[in-house]
């Protein structure tokens, strides 16, 4: 599997632990990395990651429920899966 | 500011009356016990949004959510665990669910996000509905594979499923007889995949698949 297709599959890793708050959420990486704070939508994003949901999907669904700009939803959700990716939480 | 709230029972709506106006400022709050009177004042009072709980229309709650948006009336719809399918109601029509168990904040936070003309999904859901989106779409990109992989004759008896027709009007239809449209019935229902015909019609309704031109359909 290439790192493009890794990419476009993403999974969350092992070990993380979530923590919920009424607005969002707080995962520690089960590595040695800080945890990181999740509004909503990174936590909802997070939740997809099951390495069957394509990043396309992702946005689709995000724009079919919130009528939004195709890329402006692209653009948030990789920059919020990027950040995901450097702490650890997904891969 | 006008709002509708929709209950059954009245008490449970003047406190949502009073919380409307001193939390939202709301200058009016016109309150329904029953789906027929919700409707009634969405059509002839016009409010800004509706805040209807789904046990005030038990088993009729996308219809609800369905006549509140032909009425423009944008609905937030407060559900109960286990009882509605999230998904469907903001597919009928709903602007936002809350549910119960989020209390009046959560409902509060819910009103003025569809005021505001956004849609609304409470945090611990979005996940789920996000993700019963992808799966119907899965099924629908499966299901367009199928339709595609009818022939043209095959596809002009789906649109005429998809009309309402019955093989005997298929046959009319398209100058055949019967027993050939009940041949390609038959066909296109392996093709598709599918079990019955009412299958195959809501096929041809999501994909587009219309009844053909009678006047260029010739075997």
């Amino acid at each position: 599997m290439t790192e493009k297709t890794i990419h476009r599959l993403p999974r969350r890793t092992d070990g993380a632990d979530l923590q919920r708050f009424p607005q969002g959420a707080v995962l520690s990486p089960g590595n040695a990395s800080e945890a990181v704070a999740l509004n909503p939508t990174a936590l909802a994003l997070w939740e997809l990651c099951d390495g069957h949901t394509t990043v396309e999907e992702m946005v689709a669904a995000i724009c079919t429920l919130f009528a939004i700009d195709s890329a402006r939803a692209r653009a948030d959700i990789e920059t919020a899966l990027a950040q995901m990716r450097a702490v650890g939480v997904i891969r | 500011m006008m709002i509708l709230v929709g209950h059954p029972c009245p008490c449970v709506l003047d406190g949502m009356a009073a919380a409307f106006k001193a939390r939202l400022g709301a200058d009016d709050v016109v309150r329904a016990t029953s789906r027929d009177e919700c409707i009634e004042l969405a059509a002839t009072r016009h409010p800004s949004a509706a805040v209807v709980d789904v046990d005030v229309s038990p088993g009729g709650e996308l219809e609800l959510c369905d006549a509140l948006r032909r009425h423009d009336v944008p609905a937030v719809m407060v559900i109960r665990s286990g009882t509605v399918n999230h998904l469907a109601l903001l597919e009928a029509g709903a602007q936002g669910i809350t549910p119960a168990s989020d209390g009046l904040d959560g409902l509060l936070i819910a009103v003025r996000t569809v005021l505001q003309g956004n849609t609304y999904v409470p945090p611990h859901l979005l996940g789920t509905v996000l993700h019963g989106l992808i799966v119907q779409r899965r099924s629908l990109d499966v299901s367009a594979g199928r339709v595609d992989r009818l022939s043209p004759r095959e596809r002009e008896v789906l649109g005429l499923l998809g009309a309402g027709a019955d093989y005997r009007e298929i046959a009319a239809r398209l100058v055949i007889s019967p027993h050939t449209a009940k041949t390609h019935i038959h066909r296109l229902l392996g093709k598709l995949e599918v079990r019955s015909r009412i299958e195959a019609a809501a096929l041809a309704v999501a994909h587009g698949v219309t009844a053909p031109d009678l006047e260029v359909v010739r075997d």
